[in-house]
């Protein structure tokens, strides 16, 4: 009889603790959450709704007509149809350099090598803004001024110290002796690279391509400064449009940070498995 | 061959990256269509978008009226336009029509623009038909650089509902008394609703005030910032007192609730005297369409004349454009007296003010609502550019000033010492890279 | 027997192979690194403004900097005082977040996606939907302050809670990518280790000490030192959300740089300016590496 009153007892501080667990997370949550329900009601609302007190989190009447007006006032499909472009170049320029650069360091031997991996590091760690303007008079000397060539053509040549460290790392995790018998068949190096390890390192790579994806869909610096016809903008650029001389057209504005929200959100979600994966695989805890 | 293809997926994305990067480089990425459309010639325009993007009514009338040239006009936003412009006539490319505010001086002083000097003597064109003050801006070293299309004035707006026929301040200290009078409070001793407010907008009241005074920014020989003088100090001594009288914090407070649209202070109701521009009018109309309210000069003090700034926005031909003669004719349109009397009247919103001066004697014009108002207060206008080579640093430096002084930080005299040093220093080093570069450029 | 001669053993140094491979990046050391870093250097002994050629003033720019520059030191400060409270905040919160979806509760995916929501938003964004919450009147924070009956501050109208308002939107970010990475970090030490503590009768907190965080440094190591990059060049906030202000308090160095350089267009001094935070961040690098020695551990190294 007593154990059972134990095991009832505790059975119920089990739940109760589950629960108030859930709880937790939960209102964590919903703070995270809530900046982003704002922004999903502001973009239904009127433009007087927005700033009221008490704070209104739901429309009087959803204006599911912000969004039509919010993708005519700027040129959304070529605004869409230049992000992604720009966005998927910069993803395959990253992906193939940082694993072809990651090669040379993880699996081939050369005395130079972990000198030159330790340059590589190095330049992470310069601030951006010390090559920012003579790199902006080098964009000019060679014409790319407002042109994509500035915010697509840097990836293919490495990708980011970050990207090939975290290449470097998988490959480390792929065992030598998969190199060695492709090499004892004749396989020259850039076939192991190309047909054997490539191959191996999906979560890797997909991991690569959301961050780098991430970083130049809603890059706003890069197309600010490089950019200046109009039919060459970006989404993300598109957005200052909407902050005019006399003030900021609030509503119009969220209704296209939603829009441009969703492409992310749905390869996020399609992708979130792989990403965890991909890191826990890459062993970065040593 | 076989080897590259025993990965597929990396094959494809090769190929795929390989392909754009081969159209990215080969194509110079050119959306110059060709120059001639119906037998017309194109002529490129940006022009600044505020929160509407309409295209200027100007460009449409100017390419109805006549049939040989075509102005196709793209806007930019309001907040990169500069860096923009700069992007773009370094990169090369640039459009044949810039449109700006403020002084050409930046731009000038840089080689950015292509002078209108051939083209005025040309046509015998009178550039005095401006107002002075708008000619003052586009010019730079006895050159002109650009057209000046329109102008806006600051007035005194103030909310008819809130003060009915109390008659606008004439002066300065009439405008303290008011403005007690109409501020409320709530029951927590809050503030709720400001008379005025000397610090909210884009110009500090201080620099009417100081203007009024006969204030000069900058000595004759344009050497010298002369910034710690005695109005400009009797100005910020003036507002100082006015938020201490009204409560730092109270003022505050309500300034960083206020915002654009709907929630500018005006606009709402929180605020009953306020100096803005005119086309303010517009603002009214979209957001608070009930609202009476009047507008009247910018006080000034007892035995002075009201002065205003206004500044011109301006048309300009960037270097490397491909079409000034065209753009020549544009000029002359947009700068004439018809076509900127019958624009400014079709519009069925508040607008920039002409520049042509004759515009101002025409009878049908001066029918128009507050003109009279805004012709007179145009009287007494001057430019907003008091030191062209140290534009940026000058307003930055003395809004500064002005509110160190506001929150207690400083004294005006120590504030307006400062921030003169600093636009000196900018002065100088401007001046000295000037005739540096004058003397290597042959 | 294959051609073993074509395979060459692995005691022969592979130099050539080494340099092609990693030559794409090489290249770009050359084109976009080693080439700017130098002009820049150059240019911050000039005045220069791009349209014009540039005049060579020595060290008159670093001296105008440190002596005669209102805001010079000002932006620094300001820097630092933000990265001083935003790095230890969002280490600690990602941290914190990683340990609490580390469980193999049901559903725990569907919390791991929703704190890294917020990394998913476009930096305009972002600005724009804080600048609603914190405005004073009408915020969504000021107004759940006056629901529980305290008034709030003016956040970014304040001179006192302008910068700590920018590292509180900052946290929003918490779950974003660092999180992931701590995650899989944690998932990575061996539970054998927790339970041999759990043996010898450890607590919570000790277990965290001497084996969590350990067991994690090289990763924390890691975030920490992108992490103060990252926070010294803190940008776009101030640039959409207060303009530097109010009285400077916002300027951030990166940002009085940005007005130098883009609107001012005294690019030499910009230059200057760079390459002070470059130094200055060699220096802060170097040192963390030093330290690292004192708490980050390399299992089998």
């Amino acid at each position: 009889m007593q154990e059972d009153n134990n095991f009832m007892s505790n059975n119920a501080k089990k739940i109760a603790g589950k629960a108030s667990l859930y709880l937790i997370y939960t209102f964590i949550g919903l703070i995270f959450f809530l900046p982003f329900l704002w922004m999903l009601s502001t973009s239904l609302k009127a433009g007087g709704e927005i700033f009221v007190y008490p704070p209104k989190f739901i429309p009087t009447e959803p204006r599911w007509e912000n969004y039509v007006k919010a993708v005519r006032a700027i040129p959304f499909l070529i605004y869409f149809r230049n992000s992604v472009f720009i966005t998927v170049m910069a993803i395959i320029g990253t992906v193939l350099s940082s694993s072809f650069v990651a090669y040379a360091f993880a699996k081939l031997k050369w005395r130079a090598r972990d000198k030159v991996f330790f340059i590589v590091l190095f330049t992470a760690m310069f601030p951006m803004q010390v090559t920012m303007i003579p790199v902006f008079i080098l964009y000019k000397n060679l014409g790319w001024l407002d042109s994509f060539k500035p915010l697509i053509i840097p990836y293919f040549f490495g990708g980011g110290a970050f990207n090939i460290f975290l290449m470097r790392q998988f490959f480390l995790t792929i065992p030598e002796s998969l190199s060695e018998a492709a090499r004892m068949d004749g396989c020259s190096d850039f076939g192991i690279y190309w047909s054997i390890l490539l191959p191996l390192t999906k979560p890797a790579m997909i991991t690569i391509a959301l961050f780098t994806f991430l970083l130049t869909w809603n890059d706003f610096m890069g197309p600010l400064i490089f950019l200046s016809t109009k039919e060459k903008g970006t989404l993300a650029l598109g957005l200052a449009m909407f902050v005019g001389q006399h003030g900021t057209e609030w509503h119009l504005l969220m209704a296209l940070s939603v829009l441009i929200l969703i492409p992310v959100v749905i390869i996020f979600i399609f992708c979130q498995r792989y990403f965890v994966e991909g890191i826990t695989m890459t062993g970065i805890k040593g | 061959m076989r080897t590259f293809f025993s990965n597929p997926f990396a094959a494809l994305l090769l190929i795929v990256g390989g392909g754009g990067l081969i159209w990215l480089l080969i194509t110079p990425y050119a959306f110059r269509a060709s120059d001639v459309e119906d037998g017309r010639v194109k002529v490129t325009m940006w022009y600044m978008t505020g929160a509407k993007e309409e295209k200027p009514e100007v460009v449409k009338a100017f390419n109805e009226s006549q049939d040989s040239i075509l102005i196709v006009a793209s806007a930019i936003p309001w907040r990169e336009h500069e860096r923009k412009i700069l992007t773009t006539i370094l990169g090369g490319g640039p459009p044949d029509i810039i449109s700006q505010v403020g002084s050409v001086a930046k731009w000038a002083t840089r080689g950015a623009l292509i002078p209108l000097n051939e083209f005025i003597e040309e046509d015998s064109f009178d550039i005095s038909v401006f107002f002075p003050a708008l000619v003052q801006e586009m010019s730079y070293e006895d050159k002109i650089y650009g057209i000046p299309t329109a102008t806006a004035c600051y007035c005194l707006f103030y909310n008819k509902d809130i003060v009915g026929d109390t008659p606008p301040p004439r002066t300065w200290n009439e405008l303290v008394t008011l403005s007690e009078r109409f501020s409320t409070y709530d029951s927590h001793g809050r503030m709720t609703k400001a008379g005025f407010i000397p610090n909210y907008g884009n110009f500090p009241a201080a620099m009417f005030y100081s203007l009024e005074l006969g204030a000069e920014f900058l000595s004759e020989d344009g050497k010298r910032v002369k910034l710690c003088t005695p109005p400009v100090i009797e100005s910020l001594e003036w507002t100082v007192n006015f938020y201490e009288k009204f409560g730092l914090r109270n003022l505050s407070a309500l300034v960083a609730s206020f915002s654009t649209g709907e929630q500018h202070g005006f606009i709402k109701g929180d605020v009953v005297y306020a100096i803005l521009d005119n086309t303010f009018g517009d603002q009214i109309r979209m957001y608070a369409p009930e609202m009476n309210y009047g507008v009247a000069l910018i006080p000034t003090h007892p035995g002075s004349e009201s002065v205003t700034s206004a500044g011109a926005w301006w048309f300009a031909i960037p270097k490397g454009a491909k079409h000034p003669e065209e753009v020549w004719e544009f000029f002359k349109f947009v700068s004439s007296k018809d076509a900127q009397l019958t624009l400014f009247l079709e519009e069925k919103e508040e607008k920039l003010l002409p520049s042509n001066r004759l515009v101002y004697k025409d009878s049908t014009f001066l029918k128009y609502p507050n003109i009279r108002i805004y012709k007179k207060q145009m009287e007494n206008a001057t430019s907003p550019t008091f030191t062209p080579f140290a534009h940026d640093a000058f307003w930055r430096e003395y809004t500064n000033a002005v509110e160190k002084v506001i929150h207690n930080i400083a004294s005006p005299e120590d504030a307006l010492r400062e921030a003169e040093k600093n636009i000196q220093n900018e002065l100088d080093k401007a001046m000295i890279y000037d005739e540096y570069v004058k003397k290597h450029i042959k | 027997m294959t051609n073993m001669s074509k395979n060459i053993s692995n005691k022969q140094d592979q130099t050539v192979l080494g340099i092609l491979f990693s030559s794409p990046w090489i290249i770009g050391f050359i084109l976009f690194f080693t080439y700017p870093i130098i002009s820049s250097l150059y240019y911050s002994f000039c005045h220069f403004d791009i349209f014009r050629p540039a005049q060579w003033i020595g060290l008159g720019n670093y001296k105008e900097l440190f002596t005669t520059d209102p805001y010079f030191w000002q932006s620094i400060w300001n820097t630092i005082f933000y990265v001083v409270l935003r790095v230890p905040l969002n280490i600690i919160g990602s941290l914190l977040l990683a340990m609490m979806v580390n469980r193999s509760l049901r559903g725990i995916t569907v919390y791991r996606t929703l704190y890294f929501f917020p990394s998913l938003v476009a930096g305009v964004s972002i600005s724009v939907i804080w600048m609603w919450m914190f405005n004073p009147q009408y915020g969504l924070i000021n107004s759940f302050l006056r629901g529980i009956g305290t008034e709030g501050p003016l956040w970014l109208g304040s001179i006192r809670w302008s910068k700590p308002s920018l590292v509180l939107m900052s946290l929003w970010g918490i779950g974003g990518g660092r999180m992931i990475l701590y995650l899989a970090a944690l998932q990575g030490v061996p539970k054998s280790l927790y339970e041999a503590a759990d043996v010898d009768g450890a607590t919570g907190w000790s277990k965290f000490v001497h084996i969590t965080i350990p067991m994690i440094s090289p990763v924390l190591f890691l975030t920490l030192i992108f992490e103060v990059i990252g926070s010294f060049q803190v940008f776009t906030e101030a640039y959409v959300m207060t303009g530097g202000g109010p009285l400077n308090s916002t300027l951030f160095y990166n940002l009085y740089l940005y007005l130098k350089a883009f609107v001012d267009f005294d690019m030499g001094y910009a230059c200057a300016m760079a390459w002070i935070l470059c130094i200055a961040m060699l220096a802060l690098t170097i040192l963390q590496f030093r330290l690292a020695r004192k708490w980050v551990f390399y299992a089998g190294r």
